[in-house]
């Protein structure tokens, strides 16, 4: 079924389009006489080199249409096996985390002259995320990207063919022994935990993310941490999924507890559903209750009142990612993976104090 | 080959199947030729396959990088029925939708030769690169020009507008205000069209329309002028992270929703419900936005002839708590 065949244009066979063109040095000749280029700066487009100016790729594009041609790039691909196109593998990408992570690498990517291809899993599990990966292995990516908020996924990123340079960003980024990128999610929950402690808050609780994510997982360490560090009581946590509808239905029952003064929620959306379960039990922020989320939504400063939270740099976290692997594909053996600090990176996230927090009421 | 079905202990037809995805091949089996695939680091080389058989079973998408609701989810839907479906979809993210870069992702999937191509083109400077693209692809738009010739399914954006302005008016108020969504987007244009019609159906006077984008912080923005005209009781924002600017605004300058000021949104993100007060909104239904999408796509590829018909999918008004009537008028 896998017939190998010449990885020449004369060896392909017509385009289902229409398009079959003559051999390639001809229409290279014309492509470069009608677009008023070299034939080099021609040969330059057609590899995707990053260093062609627009106006002069768009000329050279136009002209191969006019002649109504187009390369062929199933036959180069095979001959190169270099297509300038970097694959991402993403997951839950209608959640904010995961959403704005695509959004920061796709846009380094083609700062570094990369097109992108993505595609998306639905289960994380190994076997879907192992497809993902053979169907951008076959599109002959340079390399690949992996969004892993779960171990599942560098476990499979593990097996990917030797050669296939990769980086795993996110939360279960130390997995393994793949180059990964990540937030300190546990220095996160600890500047959040701490601002609350040092306005005053005798403990703090904390509205979870689902256990099975290491993100979650690390803030909740972060926040416990900072308790014990302080010799405050840890309350009990009740993990819950991401959303503002977990963080209302636990915000309800806390809003009932009069001790509850202080409430840490592990993302943006949980405290949306937190800051709306204490309105309807009458509990008013920050002056009864504070709250503070993780993640600094867009919308976040808008809340009623704005929220105090901790902010993810994902467009740092998208250009560390990329210049990750761009270091792997250069063959740099600080960036090869197996296990080094090199290939390990950790990005610092940061406070941002808004007008969810206060001092506890007055007994 | 030869290696792999040994290792898997396979026949070699086995092997063959499942490297073209043939569903008659057991869920163990599959995986255990997987297996011997991956410990092999043997590469079904699809660029090769595609060049004999010339067709293949994956869809090819071309969206504009965006965090934004409405484009992921219909991403997302998209997807999720493809994948149900059999296919699968690879998916060209880029900067922007103007000719140059839609030009080269599209010539990046025909490359791959996929099966057809689905475009989310929310926004008119598309328009002109979408003229470019070969005619004899399969070609499904979302959410594109609604005066273009492409196939082509949309949310009734004029039915969504149509139904906020109604309930606003229902509820007593004499006319609502608007704030809509960026002036290139096919979007905000079908709002506003369907806001406009619907005061004017109902001989109302139609305020001058406030512009903004996207964002929760346009919302806040314009919404801070609006807080100060004692005038205006009812406003229709062009989706719910403009609404929620809006609210905190109008918080801020003590105006209570919905006992001074009624708001009605558009899209229903999951926190809308959250929102104080809960939002009424209109929701979307990108599930069904998918199914006619995929549904036209497939009769295109089947038939091998492209075509320009389009579907509109009607959304739902989701009733909560920031509609009341307006308040009375005290002297």
């Amino acid at each position: 079924m896998t017939v190998e065949r010449p990885a020449t244009d004369e060896g392909a066979p017509p385009d289902p389009g229409g398009t079959a063109g003559p051999p390639r040095g001809t229409i290279m000749r014309d492509v470069a006489k009608l677009a008023g280029v070299s034939h080099q700066t021609v040969s330059r487009v057609l590899n995707g080199h990053p260093h062609v100016r627009p106006e002069t790729r768009l000329r050279v594009l136009e002209a191969m249409r006019s002649l109504n041609y187009r390369r062929n790039l199933t036959a180069r691909t095979l001959a190169t096996r270099r297509s300038h196109t970097l694959g991402i593998i993403g997951f839950e990408t209608t959640l904010f985390g995961p959403a704005s992570l695509l959004y920061g690498i796709e846009h380094a990517a083609r700062e570094a002259g990369y097109l992108v291809s993505v595609v998306t899993v639905r289960e994380l599990d190994r076997r879907p995320v192992l497809a993902a990966m053979d169907r951008l292995a076959q599109h002959a990516v340079d390399g690949i990207i992996a969004i892993a908020p779960k171990a599942a996924i560098t476990t499979a990123l593990a097996q990917a063919p030797p050669g296939l340079c990769r980086v795993a960003v996110g939360g279960a980024g130390e997995a393994d022994g793949t180059p990964a990128v990540r937030i300190d999610n546990a220095l996160g929950a600890r500047l959040a935990t701490r601002h609350l402690l040092d306005l005053g808050h005798a403990t703090v609780h904390h509205v979870a993310g689902p256990a099975d994510w290491p993100e979650a997982a690390e803030r909740v360490r972060g926040w416990r941490a900072t308790l014990d560090d302080a010799g405050a009581p840890v309350p009990p946590v009740d993990p819950r999924w991401w959303n503002a509808k977990s963080g209302y239905e636990r915000g309800r029952l806390l809003a009932c507890d009069p001790a509850v003064t202080a409430i840490f929620c592990a993302n943006d959306r949980i405290a949306l559903g937190v800051l709306r379960a204490l309105h309807e039990t009458g509990r008013s922020v920050p002056a009864d209750v504070s709250v503070v989320g993780f993640d600094d939504m867009p919308d976040s400063g808008y809340f009623v009142p704005p929220l105090t939270t901790v902010r993810q740099d994902f467009t740092e976290l998208g250009r560390r990612s990329i210049a990750l692997l761009l270091g792997q594909m250069r063959g740099d053996p600080a960036h090869a993976g197996g296990g080094d600090r090199a290939d390990r990176v950790v990005v610092a996230p940061e406070l941002v104090v808004r007008g969810s927090t206060a001092g506890p009421p007055p007994r | 080959m030869m290696d792999v079905a040994r290792l898997a202990g396979v026949s070699h037809q086995t092997v063959s199947r499942v490297l073209n995805e043939h569903p008659n091949v057991r869920e163990q089996t599959r995986l255990r030729v997987r297996a011997a695939i991956a410990e092999l680091g043997y590469r079904p080389n699809r660029a090769a396959r595609t060049l004999v058989t010339g067709r293949s079973q994956v869809i090819g998408m071309v969206t504009q990088n965006s965090a934004l609701y409405g484009p992921a989810s219909l991403l997302s839907a998209f997807e999720e029925t493809a994948e149900a479906a059999g296919f699968a979809v690879n998916v060209r993210s880029v900067r922007s939708l103007d000719r140059y870069t839609l030009t080269e992702a599209v010539g990046r999937h025909l490359d791959h030769r996929v099966a057809g191509l689905v475009i989310i083109a929310p926004v008119a400077s598309a328009n002109d690169a979408l003229e470019q693209l070969p005619a004899n692809v399969p070609l499904v738009l979302i959410d594109g020009d609604p005066d273009g010739s492409s196939a082509l399914v949309t949310v009734d954006q004029e039915a969504g507008a149509r139904y906020a302005t109604d309930c606003l008016l229902e509820a007593g108020h004499p006319t609502v205000w608007h704030i809509s969504g960026p002036p290139d987007w096919f979007d905000s244009r079908g709002r506003v069209q369907g806001w406009e019609g619907a005061l004017r159906d109902a001989g109302r006077d139609v305020p001058p329309l406030v512009t903004a984008d996207w964002s929760a912080a346009a919302g806040y923005r314009t919404g801070r002028l609006l807080a100060r005209m004692p005038e205006v009781t009812a406003i229709f924002t062009a989706n719910d992270h403009l609404a929620l600017g809006l609210l905190r605004a109008l918080h801020e300058h003590g105006r209570r929703v919905p006992d001074d000021v009624s708001i009605v949104g558009f899209d229903d993100v999951p926190e809308a419900a959250y929102y104080t007060p809960p939002l009424t909104t209109v929701r979307p239904d990108f599930a069904a936005v998918a199914a006619a999408s995929l549904e036209l796509l497939l009769a295109q590829i089947e038939s091998g002839v492209p075509s320009g018909d389009r579907r509109t999918i009607a959304p739902t008004l989701i009733r909560r708590d920031s509609v009341a009537p307006p308040p009375a008028a005290t002297a």
